[in-house]
Formats: structure tokens, sequence, C-alpha cells
């Protein structure tokens, strides 16, 4: 049996030559610094990673246009090398190190999630590579390199809270529900916080797996107790449009508060425009009607991309570019530790807020993304209305 | 326990319980005719889904229609897949474990090429609850109930009173003596293959306004599937509307009350019964040729 | 000198110096990665054709991965073993779990038996979901050791991991390769070919399959083991049942004929696939699921036959005859062949 033998090897080496020959260092310009995506471009989470890359390579090409960046006397042109970890640990340890080994990155966007952020903290910190995660539950002074851009759940879920009070005073009962995950565990004990902070009286508050799709058990429940306000904590669009829909229709006729502002089609489509009348969100600002930039910024970025990849999360990926790289700049280097240090104190003023990394008390480091204000919107006709903006303490 | 929940969750798992039902009765008319684990099943669901999205809530078409439509569509796609993919490795289960494989990442690709990767929402066709002996139902779901049962109806009555049935359970039973009675067994398993497809089409459109629509709804369609003809038992029609109603009831039941921990005691519970009957609740055992 | 001996004095030690040499001639460490993935899944593979070698197919292989791999995390992070000893440790409870199991599902025909190692999987990997405070659930179990220093090798690169799971893989290999040689691989031939004819000539079916199972299970804990120690975190998502079916093509895709080489080979070309299509993008989903398709009707025996599927397309285009429903060569390969 020695033609197993000729076919194995010509297997392995064909892979070898299949590999060599598509994976030779990309030189592109000799001056182009390589920003990293690691998140999710294809499977369930395609949605949420999609627009982030896409709001980093509309800011990477603003800034070429405009002449990129100057570090050490040298000017850069800016690419976006994105890698697939399709949402799952193991994609992310597989992207992880080909975006850090293969294409020598040391700047990463992503992962989305704290699954893939812990895995791949391993070997982006003794890489001294710099991760700019969605996840809270990667932070800590041992992960000097780990920042978070996901706002703190606690902080989001407490915002509404007080102008509920002043602006609501008929709401007096609170319902609380959340996904039973980490972050979902995070946001209701914060909204918790926030609701007895003012007074309010917490009715209920209750878990629910990830992915359940009917929520008729829980909310009769919940709707036993009397609520004036239902506040889903950190439930994404399509649930929390479900939550909507069935609590209308068993005859909840109260008030809805999210801290995760859920975009308008599909709260529409989902819940059904009357369903969702009223409904009080906090989270970023209503791009169409808001400033002259952030109109702007939307405009340019459906122009391009489309309306249907738009989402709120676009401006996470083109503000972490612009900030990151202003940094570099700053300090005039690209060593990690340096730009690092800076990071963690600077401020950078976007389109939405300001913002700086903020945590030490938590985390016993600041590493974690604070704006120095939220908006608070109004479900209205459809859409989405400013209704306040609320400076955040810092 | 709250015993005043009871009502809402016995109601609950009828509703679950009939969506796996649809879902995974197409799957168990292909396993048992044709003898492949269709693995892409769940991925012919996500295209009925998605001929809701494309025709009820775009183009307007009734929805009655679109569920004739998507029967339709989907139904022939996977004849066609039948005829080129699945025919040729039909005798051979391992080749057709790996072809069922690969055409569910081709499917779910296509149709995120296709369709975008974004989650889509289908307006429900049918808003509004209903309350009857103490629990809230919604009107969707009970449409959703309601035509299922239609549908399922149908099928039974094709299945038991037609010749055409009479073939396809011949089939099932025993390929030699069915093709010694003339029975084309290549013609059955196409149409069989249709069947089934067109179910899983089915499927997408009822389920489509209830749940998010979405390229890569498959794969946790096709696990469900596979949970409620293991228990069922393969190839059984009454095997899959009984594992169906009774893995929605032990999730209504199990969620409400347990929580996640349900879905560890299924799978034990489960094992204990595969493995003391392992044709499942109906006892119809699974004979793999390799 | 034969080519049969050709093969065994020049091809063999080639191969194992490719091996050997392989770090070396991938000196970037995302490579050493996918060398390091390519051995361990090759480990698993190998465990499901030994299987199936011996008549039964199983969709739960990872499930026993994870048992060594929770395994010996604890025992490293929790008792404060040494990685030198809870890698064995891991591979013996592993192993354990294996005959334990084994013994309850084996007496089951094919079609039940798959079923219930997916439930067995399942259960596995929900446990650990489930109980966070041990496991770490969902969230992960994280800062697992890395292994001790060795023959005065650290652990701080590449190279010394994808020299441990080489070996590991060379001792499975080894294992397989003698009792596929010995009285056991007849038997085991024979079980898979002829049941009834085997029992009634006085073989404990029972027995051998236990074996078999026990063994594959014994290495799967071992490659849990060591995957806890390289990832050094560790997530119930690494053992799902879609990872065990994906197992199940390496070896189906490197050739079901190939007791040995083909788990390899196939994990070789389809741990590589993914990397290349990276630049694709959206596509690659429907490249990767293409390939499955196109390997099973364009070489049916697997990659390791394409010698003889190219042998065969000559004779066909020689005789420009169009054989009827297609080239089949897989009908004549049984495991172990």
């Amino acid at each position: 049996m020695k033609k197993w033998l000729a076919g194995l090897l010509v297997v392995l080496i064909s892979v070898v030559l299949a590999f060599t020959a598509s994976c030779g260092p990309g030189e592109g310009e000799a001056n182009t610094y390589k920003l990293g995506y690691l998140g999710p471009l294809t499977g369930p989470a395609a949605s949420w990673g999609i627009p982030i890359k896409n709001g980093m390579e509309m800011a990477a090409e603003e800034i070429n246009d405009a002449g990129g960046i100057v570090v050490a006397g040298e000017t850069y042109m800016l690419q976006i090398v994105a890698a697939d970890d399709r949402f799952v640990p193991e994609g992310a340890v597989t992207a992880v190190q080909k975006l850090i080994y293969d294409d020598k990155i040391q700047y990463i966007w992503g992962p989305i999630g704290s699954a893939c952020a812990l895995a791949v903290q391993p070997i982006t910190e003794e890489n001294r590579v710099a991760i700019f995660a969605i996840s809270s539950d990667a932070l800590g002074p041992e992960h000097p390199y780990t920042f978070s851009y996901l706002s703190s759940p606690t902080a989001r879920a407490e915002v509404g809270y007080p102008w509920l009070k002043q602006n609501r005073p008929e709401v007096q009962r609170v319902a609380l529900m959340a996904e039973h995950t980490p972050t979902g565990e995070a946001a209701l004990e914060g909204a918790r916080v926030g609701a007895e902070g003012q007074g309010l009286e917490v009715v209920a508050a209750e878990y629910f797996e990830p992915g359940i799709t009917d929520f008729a058990p829980l909310l009769t429940r919940m709707l036993a107790k009397n609520p004036d306000v239902i506040d889903p904590s950190s439930t994404p669009a399509g649930p929390f449009s479900l939550i909507v829909k069935q609590a209308r229709e068993m005859g909840y006729e109260g008030l809805f508060y999210t801290s995760y502002q859920p975009a308008e089609e599909v709260l529409v489509v989902g819940a059904g425009a009357e369903n969702a009348e009223g409904i009080i969100a906090a989270g970023g600002p209503v791009y169409p009607k808001g400033t002259p930039e952030q109109q702007a910024f939307y405009q340019k970025y459906i122009e391009k991309y489309g309306k249907e990849v738009w989402q709120e999360a676009v401006s996470l990926g083109y503000r972490w570019v612009y900030w990151t790289t202003l940094i570099f700049e700053q300090v005039d280097s690209f060593d990690p530790d340096l730009v690092v240090e800076a990071l963690a104190e600077s401020e950078f003023e976007g389109i939405v807020a300001t913002y700086r990394f903020g945590g030490e008390e938590t985390y016993g480091i600041a590493r974690e993304v604070e704006g120095n204000q939220t908006y608070l919107n109004i479900f209205h006709n459809g859409e989405w209305e400013p209704l306040a903006i609320i400076p955040l303490e810092w | 326990m709250d015993v005043s929940l009871i009502p809402q969750v016995i109601a609950n798992g009828l509703m679950m319980g009939m969506s796996y039902v649809l879902i995974a009765s197409g799957l168990t008319i292909v396993l048992g005719i044709t003898r492949i684990i269709n693995f892409a099943h769940g991925e012919f669901y996500m295209l009925g889904a998605f001929c809701a999205y494309y025709f009820f809530q775009m183009a307007g078409v009734p929805y009655l229609v679109t569920i004739l439509l998507a029967i339709l569509a989907v139904g022939v796609l996977g004849m066609g897949v039948e005829r080129v993919l699945f025919r040729p490795i039909r005798e051979f289960f391992l080749p057709s474990v790996v072809v069922a494989l690969g055409l569910a990442f081709f499917l779910a690709g296509t149709a995120a090429w296709l369709f975008g990767p974004e989650e889509k929402v289908v307006t429900s066709p049918f808003p509004g609850v209903l309350n009857a002996l103490g629990a809230t139902f919604s009107v969707e779901r009970l449409v959703v109930i309601l035509i299922a049962i239609v549908i399922m109806g149908g099928l039974w009555y094709l299945i038991t009173r037609t010749k055409l049935g009479r073939a396809l359970r011949g089939v099932a039973q025993d390929r030699e003596a069915a093709s010694l009675q003339g029975i084309s067994v290549n013609g059955m398993c196409n149409i069989s293959m249709g069947i089934g497809c067109g179910l899983a089409g089915a499927a997408g459109v009822l389920l489509g306004p209830i749940f998010i629509v979405h390229p890569y709804l498959g794969a946790l369609a096709i696990f469900k599937a596979l949970i409620v003809i293991i228990l069922g038992g393969i190839g059984s029609m009454p095997g899959a509307v009984l594992g169906g109603l009774l893995l929605g009831f032990i999730e209504s039941f199990g969620l409400t009350y347990l929580g996640g921990v349900t879905d560890v005691l299924l799978f034990a519970f489960i094992f204990v019964l595969i493995l003391f009957r392992p044709g499942g609740l109906m006892g119809r055992v699974w004979v793999i040729r390799h | 000198m034969s080519r049969r001996e050709l093969a065994k004095w020049v091809g063999l030690p080639l191969l194992a110096l490719l091996f050997l040499a392989a770090p070396f001639i991938f000196n970037d460490p995302y490579y050493q990665h996918l060398l390091i993935l390519i051995c361990t899944w090759s480990i698993l593979a190998l465990g499901f054709l030994l299987i199936l070698s011996v008549g039964q197919f199983t969709i739960g292989h990872a499930g026993f991965m994870a048992i060594g791999a929770y395994a010996s995390a604890l025992l490293t992070t929790k008792v404060g073993v040494s990685f030198w000893f809870a890698l064995p440790l891991a591979a013996v409870i592993a192993a354990i779990f294996g005959a334990v199991m084994g013994w309850v599902m084996l007496r089951a025909r094919m079609g039940a038996f798959l079923l219930l190692t997916l439930c067995f999987a399942e259960v596995v990997r929900l446990t650990i979901v489930y109980w966070p405070s041990l496991l770490g659930g969902r969230a992960g179990f994280p800062n697992i050791p890395r292994p001790d220093a060795i023959f005065g090798m650290a652990f701080d690169s590449k190279f010394p991991y994808y020299y441990l799971i080489l070996f590991l893989l060379a001792v499975m290999v080894f294992v397989i390769y003698r009792m596929d040689r010995s009285k056991f691989g007849l038997t085991f031939k024979s079980i898979a070919q002829n049941p009834p004819l085997a029992q009634s000539v006085g073989v404990h079916l029972m027995r051998y399959k236990i074996l078999a199972f026990t063994v594959a299970c014994f290495f799967a804990g071992a490659a849990g083991s060591f995957y806890a120690h390289y990832l050094t975190f560790l997530s119930p998502e690494y053992f799902t049942v879609w990872k065990s079916l994906i197992v199940q093509m390496y070896a189906i895709i490197g050739g079901i004929g190939f007791m040995i080489a083909g788990p390899i080979a196939g994990a070789a070309f389809l741990v590589v696939l993914p990397e290349l299509l990276r630049a694709t993008e959206t596509f690659s989903f429907i490249l990767y699921g293409a390939v499955f398709i196109l390997v099973i009707f364009f070489i049916p025996g697997g990659l390791l036959s394409l010698p003889q599927q190219v042998g065969v397309w000559r004779q066909a285009l020689r005789r420009r005859a169009k054989i009827p429903g297609g080239i089949r060569p897989w009908q004549y390969l049984r495991p172990g062949s």
C-alpha cells in the first residue's frame, strides 16, 4: 500500500505550495500602516460586525485622502485588515494569530463578545497587541493592552432613571428583565441601582435564556405585578421588539425603557409602529435629525454602503480609527506601551460626545470607554425622535 | 412552583411544539424514504423564511399565497438538489453526510451573498391576542397551529389515502419489494425530497414573522429537527408529531420552571430513551447500511 | 529495491522529516498554529476512524475531548498538579468515561449509537455551560497554566507545543498501527465486515468494540488536555456536535480507506482551506461547501485516493466509455485496507 504514501506526500506538498503562494507578506505601499478588525463577517453576528468594519474603512479613507498620518517623520497611509472570527472563540483565536503574526498588526478593534475576547487575550497580551473589544469581562490591570469599547452596561442602564423620575412622575413601579449573560446581569443590576436610587420600586427582576422568542410566561408573571415601566436592560433589538409586541398583546399599556436603542426598522416590523409608540431609549443620537456633523456622517455612510448596512455601531469603528491615529501622532510613535498609556489618559471629541477611558474603580485600570453625554430618544410615528441629551458624570 | 402559570405554559408548549412538528416532519420524510440525513434541511427552512420576506413583506403577495409559493419554490429546489446531488450517493452513508453538510454551507453562504447577512423582520400577518381559559394566546401562533394542522392533515391524507402515498410508504418499508412491484425508487425519492423541502419551506413562511429572518437560521433549525425525529423515531410521521409536541412541552415547562438546565435533562432523557427504545417513541429503528 | 521497500525506507523517513521540520519551514507563528491545529484534529479524526473500523459511527467525539480538557484544567488549577501528570491523568479519565459509555452505548445498532453519542456529547457540553462555578460556563475557563518546562525547553513559543502534539499524534499512530497489524486488527476488520459471522466464530464483539472506543477516547482526552494548556482558555463552544461533525469530514474527505494517513491528510487540507478562503470573505461558506461536494463527487475515495482516481479517469478516457452512474471506488475500500 505505498500509493497512500504518494498520495499523502502529494496532498501535503500541494498544501504547502498553495499556502506559501497565497500568503506572502502583503507588500502594499512601502509606507502603509495596518490596523486590524477582528469580528464576525459571516455567520449570525455578521450584521453587527460588517457595519463597524465599514465605519473603520470610511475613516481610513478620509484620513488617507487628507494625506495620511505622520509618525516619526514618515507619512503612512492607513489600511484596514479584517479577519473573520465567525463569532466563535476558536475562530477568533485563529484569526487573531493571522493578524498578529502574518499581518504584523499591533492594534485591533474587536472581538465582539466576552467569549472571543477572553479567548484571544492570552495571545494579544503576550504580544503587546492592543485590542478594543466589546466586552467588560476582559478588563483588568493584568491585561493592560485590553480596552473595552462597550460603555459599562451598568452605567447605561442607570442613565434614564433620573430623567424618568423628573419627567414622568407617574412611573413608580419598575419591572426589569435581562438575558442571562454576564452583560445582562451587569445591566440589570445597574438598572436596579438606577431605579432604586431614584426612589422607584422594583417590582420584578427576571432573567431569561438568550435566544428564546416566546416571552409570554415571563411577561405573564411580570404584568401581574402591575409595573409602570418595563426595562429589558440590555436586550438586543430583535428580542426587544418581540417583548414589546407580546407585552402589548397581553394588554400592557405602560412605558418601555431600554438602554440599547434598537434600530427603527427592526422595531417597526418586529413590534409594530403602534406598539412601539412611546418607547424611550438611551443610546446614540438620531443621526438624521442630529447635529450637522451627525447628519453629514449619516448621509455619507448610506451613500457609500447603503441604508440596510447602517447601524449606530458604525460610529464605533469610525471613532476608533480617528482616536487611535490621533494618539499615534500625539506620541509620535507606534510603540504599544507609549500609545496605550497615552490613550488611557486622552480625551477624544467625536461627533456624538467626548470620550475617554475610565473604570478604575470597577476594574482597577482605566480601560473602559466613557462618553460625557448620552442621548435619550423617544419612538414616535415609526421613527426615533431626539428627546434629551443627558450629561454624564465624569 | 407557580400553578397559575400552567395554562400559559401549556399554550406555549403547544405553539412551540407545532412549530417543531412542521420543521421536523419534512426531515423525517426525506430520511425515511431516501435514507439520507439532509443536514441542509434547515437551509430549506431558511429559504422559506426568505420567501416570506420577499413575497409577503416586500412584494405584498397575500400570506396564504406566499405559503403555497414557498412550498412550490423550495420543493422544486429540493427535487433538483436530490436529482443532482443526492441520487448518485444515496446508497452510501458517509459520502451522503459530507455532501449534505457541504450543501448546508453552500446554501447558507449563497443566501448571505444574495440576500445580505442582516436580519430581516417580517410583519405579523395576524396581529393581536386572544384571552381564553386563563391564558393569553397570540392570534398569530394560533393561526400557525391551525395552518400546520391543515398541512399535516393534507400530508396524512396524501400518505395514507392516495396511490402516491402508498408508493412512498412502500419504498420506505422495503425498497426491493417496492421496485419489484414497479414503483420507481428514484422517482419516489425525488418526490419525497420535494415534499420534505416543501414542508420546510412552509414552516419557514409560517415561522418567519415569529422569529427573525437571516441566512444562518438553518443551523439551529436542523438541530431541533434532529432532536424531534430522534425522539419520535426516524421516518415516522406520527413520531414527528409526537416528538415535536413533546419537545415543545418539555421546553416550555422546563424554561419556565427550571431554567436552562432543561437542556441537560432533555438530552439525558433522550439518551435513556434511545437506550431502551432505540426506535424512539414510535419504535422505528434506524438501519444504516454502509 | 522493491517499491514497497522504497516506500518503507525512503518514503516514510521523508515524511517523518517533513513533519519534524515543519515548524522550521513555516517560521511564522500563525502557520505554526495551523500545524498544531492539524495535529490536534488529526488525533480526533483518527479516533473517529478507529471507531468506524469496528462498525460504529460516532457524532460525539468532541465530548471526550472536552472531558480531557476540563479535567486537565481542573487538575492543574484547582488541585495544583503539574501538567505532565495532568495530561496522562486526563487521558485516563477520558478513557474511563469512554470505557463506561462504550459499554453502555456500543451494544446499540449503528443508527441508535449515533444518536446516543450525540446526546452524550451534548450532556457533557451543557454540563459545562450550566456549571459556571466549577467549569466556567459560557464565559469560559481562563488562566490555564502552560506546561512546565521539560528537557530545558520552556513553553514560551509554539515549537515545544508543536512537538508535544506531534509526539501524541505519533504515539496514537503507532498504537493504531500495532493494533491493526495484530490480531486485534484482523478482528476489527472481521467485525466491520460481517458481525454475525465474527460472532459465530467466537469473537467477543463487545470487548473489541469497547477496546477501540476506549483507545479513541484516551487520545481524545489527551488531545483535549493539550488543547487546554495550549490555548490557556477553554470554552464549551470548542466542543459542540458541529465540531464533531467537522472532524469526521476530515477523515472522510481524507479517505476512509486509509486508516492512518487519511484523517491526517484530511485534517491538513480542511484546516488550511478556510484560511486560504479568508480572502473571499462572504464567499467563504459557499466555496467551503462546494469543496465538500466536489471532493465526494470527483474523488470519492478521498483525497489520498487521488492517484488511483487519476488512473481510473485515464482508463475511462482511454476506453472513451461513459461509466454509468459515475465512479465509486469507495465500495472497494474498507477501513484499514
